[in-house]
């Protein structure tokens, strides 16, 4: 039986649901706090997500105490995810015409 | 078949091997339920691929689409779902230290914050619909591409959300039925695991749902 998840307790869970909260809010004020423009908002956004993401994948799905393994296959399949956001961003941006798919 | 005689394998060297086989591998039970995770990452982030596209494409249609919608609701189903993880996250931990009735009550927690995100959900999907905006609505159509495809994302992306959190509520009723008669318990714990760990995938794609479908309305 796996026994290095009893890292996993009551206390830690509570820490990071703060900080999850407090990164929950931090989404809730920034466009009122800096009012930037939407590429800066869209920029900050993803990276608070990003964070949160992080945050819950290490800590809540318990992936920081889990063996090589399993870091390794998530890794991977969030590479392969990147990879398909890479090749369609270059789509998106260098497409010269203008998008006309429903004229 | 016979189950007592041993099955035994032969190395390169022709050496014999007894092999250990048995049922409840967690590990396996995990990796497995991992390996599912991942279509699930594939299912959303394809979605979220055409999003990536179009929003780009055509910002100011998606952000006069994301102005429409109410923030508030969907703020509070943000944080619903945040405390929700939280319930089903800290039932596992009680279940591994042999608190049956803890674990239960957790969950049901769990299950009372996901009713009420699908009735949030409901009133706000009901308040854009009697505004006469749903899939191929005219009204809807009546708008710019990038609006209609705003729309049509979101129902589409919060939509197929909105089913993951009733496969979750049926999974977690079908949790508590096998922690009743005992099939789950504080040494065979891997289905909770394993549900604990798709809920936090539900959750995980409304974190980016959320920003992208409405915080995008208040900023630029």
């Amino acid at each position: 039986m796996n026994t290095d998840l009893h890292v996993v307790n009551l206390q830690m869970y509570l820490k990071i649901f703060y900080v999850l909260l407090a990164l929950t809010v931090l989404t809730f004020l920034q466009p009122y706090i800096l009012s930037p423009t939407l590429s800066q908002t869209v920029v900050i956004q993803m990276f608070l997500a990003i964070a949160k993401t992080v945050i819950i994948v290490a800590y809540y799905m318990h992936l920081k105490y889990e063996s090589q393994l399993f870091k390794i296959i998530v890794y991977m399949a969030v590479v392969v995810l990147f990879i398909f956001f890479i090749i369609t961003a270059s789509d998106a941006i260098f497409r010269n015409e203008s998008f006309d798919l429903f004229r | 078949m016979n189950n007592n005689t041993p099955e035994v394998i032969y190395d390169k060297d022709g050496n014999p091997h007894e092999i250990v086989d048995f049922n409840n591998d967690y590990t396996a039970s995990k990796l497995g339920f991992w390996l599912f995770l991942f279509t699930e990452l594939m299912l959303f982030g394809a979605m979220f691929l055409v999003f990536a596209f179009f929003f780009y494409k055509m910002p100011d249609e998606f952000v006069l689409g994301a102005q429409t919608l109410n923030i508030y609701l969907g703020g509070i189903n943000t944080f619903v779902l945040l405390f929700s993880t939280y319930f089903m996250g800290i039932a596992l931990i009680h279940l591994r230290d042999d608190e049956i009735d803890k674990c239960k009550k957790n969950i049901y927690i769990t299950l009372g914050l996901a009713t009420l995100f699908l009735i949030i959900k409901y009133f706000e999907w009901s308040a854009e619909i009697s505004h006469g905006i749903y899939p191929n609505s005219e009204i809807l159509n009546d708008k710019s591409h990038g609006e209609i495809l705003y729309f049509g994302l979101y129902f589409t992306m919060t939509g197929f959300h909105g089913i993951h959190i009733i496969a979750g509520i049926l999974v977690m009723i079908w949790a508590l039925m096998l922690i009743k008669s005992k099939k789950i318990n504080s040494k065979e714990y891997v289905i909770l695991e394993n549900i604990s760990l798709y809920w936090d995938l539900v959750h995980l794609v409304w974190v980016f749902l959320f920003p992208l479908f409405y915080i995008i309305g208040l900023g630029g």
